[in-house]
């Protein structure tokens, strides 16, 4: 089984284990599926490739992980005149956590690129230090701002599977590599994949329960 | 993508700014039912909501713990003011959750639009 299409269907299994016919409607539910997936895929890009790795496809994906989840901020602040309430220091926590994760996952994907690399960093294991860390910490503020909002994953339940899920995505990579699941999808399929998930999550949630 | 994200972020300048060009009704903060601080303006149409026990919500009918409009304390009460927002997305956006949960037609569980606009019904 694909790595991406296996971490898209636990954050779905488990955002539907509690309340699965909740949906808060159509854009609504559509939006927060992208914005799901788009965790998917910040895992799915922890995932080491090894020797194998194709380091412009790591990065192309990274750009596509980041389009969909400014995808999901615009879509949100376009769509309700009361959303950009939400993006204020009056914003509750929830929100800072998620514009922070949005945030250094836009300095992850930039400062990746060379020349931008080598003027911030002494080498290539001082960049991969820092490069893990801020992945690390921008998985960790979209998991708080998922769980801490509280729609879809509204028990400890939920919310401690959704963490152990991120655990050992980031803290098994040898499992990872060992499996030799490395990412190869191409921005384009992730794209695909993104909107056929948020379909089925979004009929799901409005049509079938 | 450098670009779009430029865009994006200009976007976002321009709806923290004027607010979004496409979502319709804007509703302003303001000190409404006399606020101490700028909150949004909030509306609740008593006649949608026959089917609720009047106690679900109106807990001074019974707790005897005051009177009047339910802003006249939850907004000018110092202890209870900090909770506003809390209390009243738990009891609102709680009970329309609770009533998307099982598969009942309940009212906007999450748009905030939905209910943060200027009471328009009785």
């Amino acid at each position: 089984m694909h790595a991406l299409t296996l971490f898209i269907g636990v954050i779905w299994l488990i955002a539907f284990l509690d309340s699965p016919s909740m949906g808060g409607g159509w854009v609504w539910d559509a939006n927060n599926a992208l914005g799901l997936a788009a965790l998917a895929g910040m895992l799915y890009l922890t995932i080491p490739g090894g020797a194998r790795r194709n380091v412009r496809a790591h990065q192309t994906l990274g750009y596509a992980v980041l389009a969909i989840v400014l995808l999901h901020a615009l879509w949100f602040l376009l769509d309700d005149g009361v959303a950009r309430e939400f993006i204020t220091p009056n914003a509750p926590l929830y929100m800072w956590t998620g514009i922070t994760g949005l945030v250094l996952l836009a300095v992850l994907v930039f400062l990746a690129e060379m020349p931008a690399r080598q003027r911030v960093h002494d080498g290539f294991s001082a960049f991969r230090k820092w490069h893990q860390a801020l992945a690390t910490a921008a998985i960790a503020g979209s998991i708080h701002h998922i769980i801490a909002s509280g729609f879809y994953f509204q028990t400890k339940f939920q919310a401690v599977l959704l963490i152990g899920l991120a655990i050992a995505v980031i803290f098994g990579r040898g499992i990872w590599t060992k499996a030799r699941w490395s990412p190869h999808t191409t921005p384009a399929k992730f794209l695909v994949t993104c909107v056929i998930a948020s379909a089925v999550f979004t009929g799901i949630r409005n049509l079938v329960l | 993508m450098k670009t779009a994200t430029v865009a994006a972020f200009l976007i976002v300048t321009w709806i923290l700014i004027y607010g979004s060009p496409f979502a319709g009704e804007q509703p302003k903060v303001g000190h409404y039912y006399n606020s101490p601080e700028l909150i949004l303006p909030m509306t609740f149409a008593h006649l949608d909501h026959t089917s609720v026990e009047c106690i679900d919500c109106h807990h001074n009918y019974v707790d005897d713990t005051g009177g009047d409009s339910c802003m006249h304390c939850h907004v000018t009460n110092v202890e209870v003011w900090p909770l506003l927002e809390e209390q009243f997305h738990d009891l609102c956006r709680g009970c329309h959750e609770d009533l998307a949960a099982k598969g009942e037609a309940g009212g906007p569980p999450r748009q905030c639009i939905a209910c943060h606009v200027a009471d328009q019904i009785p």
